[in-house]
């Protein structure tokens, strides 16, 4: 399955979860090219963190392979950590550092320090315009700078791959255009990006290919575009969304 | 080792950014240690001007039973009892009823203790007389039982043994003289060239050489109590709230475990290329550092503030510093595993707070931090083992009280560097 570009190689991946009867995976196949920016879609419950907490190595999976970037994540974890930069959902960071201390640490612990990691931090503080706010402990700063703090923690060691686990949520419209300009940017230069959202615009927008996934399967994947093209009577990714995953309301 | 110094520093950054944290470590135990300690030596100076009853048995019915009974009347702190309920007072009588607690103190006054104790004068005499220094310095006249109720306060029995002893040491005196002059008349009566004799000798007695003491007065502790410890209050409370002020960094310690799991920080560390080895490490000697400034603290309270501004007992730490070194860290390192067990095993920080709080308070009043390890009923004695605050404080206690090193604490520091690896174990299990 994997090939030698790729950034992200998924086969037969399986995860049961110990108080779970069900897989909450049930075998799933990916295939992540490098410098893609590539979305996960899928309602609650479908196994969108699961998947995304295996790659990372926070989970242990039952049966399959994950590889990152060609290289299998069992054999070579703490490898496939300096190539990742997971930006998760909750605002992970500590409330009483500062936005400069923040970034710094994490940084640290991705054993950069001195010049080369004030080089860095300076320089992501500056592109994400937090560098008014440097000096503010995160639980004194608005919901759009602890948002982009949180992006520019997890980008301090310039991965390859970087994981989006719902970045935008809870942010104006401002900062929503900041962080997807920036991502952009990122992408163009080089940069694998995996994302997840509720937002189908924002995948849309954003995304070369997309995967839905649901009930631990994934139920299909492709560009946007042809994915609309493909689904007669839908004129969105949306209206894809819900064609495939139905109406019904999730857990 | 650099992200270890960095884990260290974000510790301490956040700790020093903790305000009502840092009130609970280190003004909590301030507030406690002053008041508690004021209060103890309010509730002790209260007993010294009353009139505290103290059973008595004169087995001697002679100079020394008599003059210890007239001295000890005679003061105004001390109401001599020589019956109970209209009968007179027997010896097991006095031992059951100051170990029942109904009376704080009883003295036993053995019979021919005046005998003996002119004996041991006469041989002591002898023995200066004739040169030979040994003869008499081998024995004293077991002739006092002075016993105290086992939860007696420290000053009350210092203060009942030192009068004792002083009414003691007045009836020597009497005895010596009385006994003298009555060995002086014999030989001068019956021979005028042996009164020479006896005078010339006299020049040559150095005063220092008579004997120091005849009688002894034997303090005990009434009752199956083994252990002598006699810590002041300052000795007791500095290293009683020191434990109690370091245990207490289980609510900022286990709160961050917690707050790092809820907020999303332990996940994300998990995602890096650092072991949580080294983030519990980064806690422990932030936490460390802590406990040690508590110490500090409460250790300058008890040498400086208590003796100076509140006129307390002055702390003496006895002279093994590494031993206090090495308990100290023992004992904050034992806090720390506790505050990892309370944070790996809480879901909310409300539950590691209020869990945390009150199991620190029931090791603390288990391990004799509130009240001492004697009072306790048996069974209480034995769980009181389990406490990692027991075995803090009798470390403390004898290396302050009996000036031991670490030869006679090495069980319990044992017992505290082990539920420190075990706690340590179970929390890098759990997150790791």
């Amino acid at each position: 399955m994997q090939k030698r570009n790729s950034a992200i190689s998924i086969s037969s991946l399986k995860k049961r979860y110990n108080s779970n009867a069900d897989d909450t995976l049930k075998g799933i196949d990916l295939l992540i090219n490098q410098g893609e920016f590539y979305g996960i879609l899928g309602p609650n419950s479908a196994g969108k963190t699961t998947l995304i907490s295996v790659i990372c190595g926070l989970l242990k999976f039952n049966s399959g392979q994950v590889f990152i970037d060609q290289q299998d994540i069992t054999s070579a974890k703490n490898n496939s950590k300096k190539k990742i930069g997971l930006i998760p959902q909750e605002i992970a960071l500590y409330p009483k550092l500062t936005v400069k201390e923040n970034v710094a640490y994490f940084g640290q612990m991705h054993g950069i320090f001195g010049k080369e990691l004030k080089s860095s931090v300076d320089n992501l503080l500056d592109k994400l315009q937090l560098n008014k706010h440097t000096d503010k402990w995160i639980s004194r700063c608005s919901g759009g700078i602890k948002r982009r703090t949180n992006i520019a923690a997890g980008m301090i060691h310039q991965p390859k791959i970087l994981i989006l686990d719902e970045p935008t949520v809870g942010v104006d419209a401002q900062s929503r255009n900041l962080i997807f300009e920036y991502l952009k940017q990122l992408n163009n230069s080089g940069t694998t990006i995996l994302y997840t959202t509720h937002y189908l615009g924002e995948a849309e927008e954003l995304c070369s290919r997309v995967s839905i996934i649901d009930d631990g399967l994934i139920v299909e994947s492709g560009s946007p575009e042809n994915l609309i093209l493909e689904h007669e009577s839908c004129k969105s990714l949306g209206d894809v969304f819900l064609k495939l995953t139905g109406k019904a309301l999730r857990e | 080792m650099r992200k270890l110094a960095y884990n260290i520093r974000k510790e301490l950054l956040i700790l020093m950014r903790d305000l009502p944290g840092l009130a609970i470590l280190f003004l909590m135990p301030l507030m406690l240690i002053v008041v508690i300690t004021l209060t103890q030596e309010n509730a002790m100076n209260s007993l010294n001007g009353a009139n505290i009853d103290i059973l008595f048995v004169d087995h001697d019915n002679s100079t020394i039973g008599d003059l210890v009974e007239e001295g000890l009347s005679n003061s105004n702190e001390i109401n001599l009892i020589k019956e109970y309920k209209n009968q007179a007072l027997s010896d097991s009588q006095i031992r059951s009823l100051v170990a029942e607690g109904k009376f704080k103190a009883g003295i036993i006054i053995s019979e021919n203790t005046t005998l003996d104790a002119e004996q041991k004068i006469i041989s002591d005499l002898r023995s200066l007389v004739r040169g030979n220094e040994n003869e008499g310095e081998t024995f004293i006249v077991p002739g006092i039982q002075l016993l105290f109720d086992p939860a007696i306060k420290v000053v009350l029995r210092i203060s009942i043994g030192n009068a004792v002893k002083m009414v003691s040491q007045g009836a020597e005196s009497s005895l010596i003289t009385t006994v003298l002059f009555r060995q002086l008349s014999d030989v001068i009566e019956t021979d005028d060239s042996a009164t020479l004799m006896v005078l010339d000798a006299l020049q040559d007695i150095d005063v220092d050489e008579l004997p120091q003491q005849i009688v002894a007065v034997d303090e005990s502790y009434s009752g199956n109590t083994s252990e002598f410890i006699k810590p002041s209050i300052t000795q007791n409370n500095v290293p009683a709230f020191s434990l109690f002020a370091m245990f207490f960094i289980v609510i900022p310690l286990a709160g961050s475990l917690i707050a790092e799991k809820n907020e999303g920080t332990y996940d994300r560390i998990r995602t890096l290329p650092v072991s949580y080895f080294n983030i519990l490490m980064g806690k422990t000697v932030a936490y460390l550092l802590i406990c040690f400034m508590q110490f500090l603290l409460m250790a300058f309270v008890g040498v400086f503030v208590f003796p100076y501004l509140l006129e307390l007992p002055a702390l003496e730490m006895g002279n093994h510093y590494f031993a206090i070194f090495i308990a100290t860290l023992a004992s904050a390192l034992s806090a720390i595993g506790f505050g990892l067990l309370v944070g790996t095993y809480s879901s909310t920080h409300n539950q590691a707070a209020m869990f945390g709080a009150i199991l620190v308070v029931i090791m603390a009043a288990l391990g004799g931090i509130f009240m001492p390890i004697h009072m306790m009923p048996e069974n209480l004695k034995l769980i009181s083992n389990l406490s990692p605050l027991r075995w803090g404080i009798d470390s403390y206690l004898y290396i302050f009280v009996r000036d031991t090193g670490l030869a006679f604490i090495w069980k319990n520091l044992l017992l505290l560097f082990g539920f420190f690896i075990v706690s340590v174990g179970i929390a890098a299990k759990r997150f790791g």
